[in-house]
């Protein structure tokens, strides 16, 4: 019969059978390096490959969805301009439709840049100057492109000139031809005529372009000698040049 | 303590019981080799134990356990021989040598066992905790490998 110590001696001997230290270190040593050298090129190709699988269809998604907005923005014109059709055929047509499409082609400042849209007062900046001999109606845009009449008219307290060639006022506010589109940032410019002393310097006068009168002063050079700083007559033709610079 | 500091300090003694856990030199470097490969790779949480040594010795253990498993399917196997070398003559050595082949025929556990308890000198709680099973189990173990290898034991009852 063995005894216990019998087998804790066997096993202290067999331990001197142990390889040597340095020479396991060495293959740790060799086999760590291998797998660094491995990693070295693998996560390159795996950060491509995770890189491509999660932006692949990131980049799809997002294509995805600004030709989807473009498409929306698109058809959103196709019905503005069937708005603007529908405008003119109501010119075209019957006065019911008419009204319609009226105060559809009147509803001023939608959000956001819209062509579409009379300007308003905060859209642009307007200024009547008086030169040598007649004087220069500008409209300077703030930013976004709108509509305005080709022809705006000009009151002043005792007399007015007409809306456009017409003298029916709403009729001409009606019909798109009459109005252009004031570009972004751009100004458009009119001449105005008169005789006589025509406006004076410092004279209030209203400018409306289809969206109601606006007040402004003219300004600049002085009234010529023997010209008051009375208002003009009323049966003194004043006339207004279609702006130069809508498109 | 750095990886470089516990070879320097305990790769021998972790080798020392790989051989006896083993019975085969070649085996022993094996299992050792891998087993570092491993623990070089998270040697930080390692270091951070209370008995980074332990840990290594318990993944030795671990690994010995399913190293047949794992290799069997490629490696050939050959049924172990007894030592066959014979430095000296005498009886001792020869007993020895008698003993360890019988040892190698034990399962698997009951040689960790044997050996944990008799070259580590742990208690069956140690032993338990590194084999990740029951103090009774280990104790069963122990019975039957010392039995099979007809071993008196004598201090049996006071573990």
């Amino acid at each position: 019969m063995r005894s216990e110590d019998d087998l804790r001696a066997a096993f202290t001997a067999k331990a001197d059978d142990a390889p040597a230290a340095d020479q396991v270190l060495r293959a740790v040593r060799r086999a760590a390096s291998r797998r660094v050298d491995r990693r070295r090129w693998l996560v390159p190709v795996i950060g491509v490959a995770a890189a491509a699988a999660v932006g692949v269809p990131l980049a799809l998604a997002v294509s995805h969805s600004s030709n989807t907005s473009s498409r929306k923005a698109g058809s959103g014109n196709l019905q503005t301009a069937a708005g603007g059709r529908a405008a003119g055929s109501a010119n075209d047509g019957s006065a019911g439709a008419a009204g319609s499409a009226g105060s559809a082609a009147a509803k001023p400042n939608a959000p956001g840049p819209n062509p579409s849209a009379l300007c308003s007062p905060d859209d642009v900046s307007v200024s009547v100057r008086r030169e040598a001999g007649e004087g220069a109606l500008l409209v300077t845009s703030r930013g976004p492109a709108c509509r305005m009449a080709r022809v705006p008219s000009l009151s002043w307290p005792s007399g007015s000139t007409t809306f456009g060639t017409q003298s029916d006022d709403s009729q001409e506010k009606r019909n798109p031809a009459n109005f252009g589109v004031l570009p972004v940032h751009g100004f458009a410019t009119a001449r105005v005529r008169w005789h006589g002393c025509g406006l004076p310097s410092g004279m209030v006068v209203y400018v409306d372009w289809g969206n109601g009168p606006v007040k402004v002063t003219v300004a600049a050079a002085p009234s010529p000698a023997g010209c008051a700083t009375t208002p003009t007559p009323s049966n003194q033709p004043l006339v207004v040049s279609p702006l130069n610079g809508l498109s | 303590m750095t990886f470089d500091e516990f070879a320097a300090t305990r790769l021998n003694a972790v080798l020392r019981f790989a051989v006896v856990l083993t019975n085969d030199r070649g085996l022993a470097e094996d299992v050792v080799q891998e087993v570092l490969i491993r623990a070089h790779q998270r040697w930080t949480q390692i270091a951070e134990m209370e008995h980074p040594e332990a840990y290594v010795r318990r993944m030795v253990v671990n690994e010995f356990l399913s190293w047949r498993r794992k290799w069997a399917r490629y490696v050939p196997q050959a049924d172990v021989e007894p030592d066959t070398r014979q430095p000296d003559h005498a009886e001792a050595h020869a007993e020895r040598s008698a003993l360890l082949a019988e040892v190698v025929k034990l399962p698997r556990r009951q040689r960790a066992v044997l050996v944990l308890r008799y070259y580590e000198g742990m208690s069956d709680a140690q032993i338990a905790e590194v084999l990740g099973c029951a103090e009774t189990t280990v104790r069963g173990y122990a019975f039957r490998g010392l039995a099979a290898l007809r071993i008196e034991m004598k201090s049996a009852e006071l573990r």
